[in-house]
């Protein structure tokens, strides 16, 4: 008996639960932010951030993802694409809290659908925080935004939420869109793909960056630069992004080993 | 309903002299059809507090339970109604009077729980396979059994106290494939329980 309870320290009444140990902690790395320093290598007028997402349950390789984003000397954050999770299950949100942990620069995560199912959305509005938000850093503003329609059918993406936070403002010289899906995802009605696509006609998006598909892809979509970062799971990869004047560049990275990409081709140009 | 099993339990306790052991381990008194034994529980991933009922075959060899359990949303964040179907295997037993020890038996089993955004069966708004059921996990069981053999006319055979390890499969594959990250504690959850058996 006592090395049963040796073993397992609790009693866990139910996989089931919603009550996380953590609570808002974008808001924590938005504080984070802008409170510590900027990295060492950091430049005025220049800003790198790592992107990677759809991590799932592997926890081992993402600690060494962690390392290796933790020795650059010039990412000032870190943005997850969603997919914390398989099931939206608590403990699957606390071990991926606890990998992501290794990280030294702020981590802001986006809510994906594996992460909405189950008690995930109550989970997720917990531990992180809003669904959609927003900050600016060094003139470029994050938009972080709810991309599941089919597990928030008519209320995700807010559009009148969205339009609003894509308006010029005179804080910010480029605007980044993070979320879990693509503009063109077959898993958005008709009139959201169409309302993705006159918002990146119209508003002056620097980079829209997601998960959920499989293979890395960096394309063009009416213009923008669209990221689709890969699903961690399958290729332990993530992409430094970085912003200077009104360019934005790209490093697709295995661990250490980086290398630059370019949009391959226009996706516009292909069928809606 | 759980107080005055408990009662009726408490009161049926007396212990007897060996020679009045009934060595079988299962009799059926009620009748082939009633339930064999009640059970209540904590933990184990079954609930804060779980109760059922379970059929035993084979003279007690094999077990089948069900357990509902409840778990209140001051103590997980949202109120948690689940069901435990398990099956236990329970082939060894050790005799020391009135007691009888089983010194270990193990099973596997399948939770369900319900509600908002949990299902068995996809929604029809997703296309086939796009998500494994959220509302089922199966579960495995090590366990350990400790029984006070009734005697008189009580109609209870015996009262059990039990110590069982529950694993969700899912957290064990989590398990085996981040030995660096996870501890055994962390996808195991121990349970304490009583077994009335009539």
């Amino acid at each position: 008996m006592a090395a049963a309870l040796a073993a397992t320290g609790c009693l866990s009444p139910t996989p089931f639960g919603s009550d996380p140990e953590q609570r808002d902690l974008n808001a924590r790395a938005l504080q984070s932010l802008r409170r510590d320093p900027r990295p060492i290598a950091a430049v005025a007028g220049r800003l790198t951030f790592a992107a990677l997402g759809d991590t799932h349950g592997e926890y081992d390789d993402l600690v060494e993802a962690a390392e290796s984003i933790n020795r650059r000397q010039d990412v000032e954050l870190i943005a997850h694409m969603g997919d914390l999770t398989d099931f939206g299950l608590l403990q699957e949100y606390s071990w991926a809290h606890e990998a992501l942990s290794h990280l030294r620069r702020p981590l802001f995560v986006t809510i994906g659908n594996h992460d909405a199912i189950s008690s995930g959305e109550q989970i997720y509005l917990r531990m992180y925080g809003p669904l959609d938000y927003s900050f600016v850093h060094e003139g470029v503003k994050f938009v972080f935004f709810n991309s599941n329609s089919l597990e928030f059918p008519g209320a995700a993406p807010n559009e009148r939420w969205l339009k609003k936070e894509v308006r010029p403002s005179a804080e910010a010289r480029a605007i980044v869109l993070v979320t879990h899906h693509p503009p063109w995802s077959s898993d958005a009605p008709r009139s959201t793909r169409q309302f993705y696509s006159e918002l990146l006609e119209t508003a002056q998006i620097t980079a829209w960056i997601h998960g959920h598909l499989s293979e890395f892809q960096l394309v063009r979509y009416h213009g923008v630069p669209v990221l689709q970062c890969g699903t961690f799971q399958w290729w332990r990869e993530y992409t430094l992004v970085t912003l200077a004047g009104g360019a934005v560049s790209f490093q697709r990275c295995k661990y250490d080993a980086c290398h630059e990409v370019e949009p391959s081709f226009d996706r516009s140009e292909l069928a809606p | 309903m759980i107080p005055s099993m408990a009662a009726v339990a408490m009161l049926a306790l007396q212990p007897v002299a060996d020679d009045a052991v009934d060595k079988r381990r299962d009799s059926d008194a009620l009748s082939w059809w009633a339930p064999d034994y009640v059970k209540l529980q904590t933990g184990g991933y079954a609930g804060l507090a779980a109760a059922g009922v379970g059929y035993a075959a084979f003279d007690d060899v094999l077990n089948a339970s069900l357990l509902y359990g409840y778990v209140p949303a001051l103590a997980a964040g949202r109120t948690v109604h689940s069901l435990h179907f398990a099956l236990h295997g329970r082939p060894v037993e050790l005799r020391f009077g009135p007691v009888r020890w089983i010194v270990s038996y193990a099973g596997i089993g399948v939770l369900h729980t319900w509600g908002d955004r949990y299902f068995i069966l996809l929604p029809a708004r997703y296309a086939g396979g796009y998500y494994s059921p959220t509302g089922l996990h199966l579960t495995g069981h090590l366990g350990t059994e400790v029984d006070l053999v009734a005697g008189g006319a009580s109609i209870f055979e015996r009262h059990g106290l039990y110590l069982e390890l529950c694993a969700l499969e899912f957290y064990v594959r989590r398990y085996l494939r981040n030995p660096d990250s996870l501890g055994l504690s962390e996808v195991v959850s121990l349970a304490f329980g009583y077994r009335l058996a009539f």
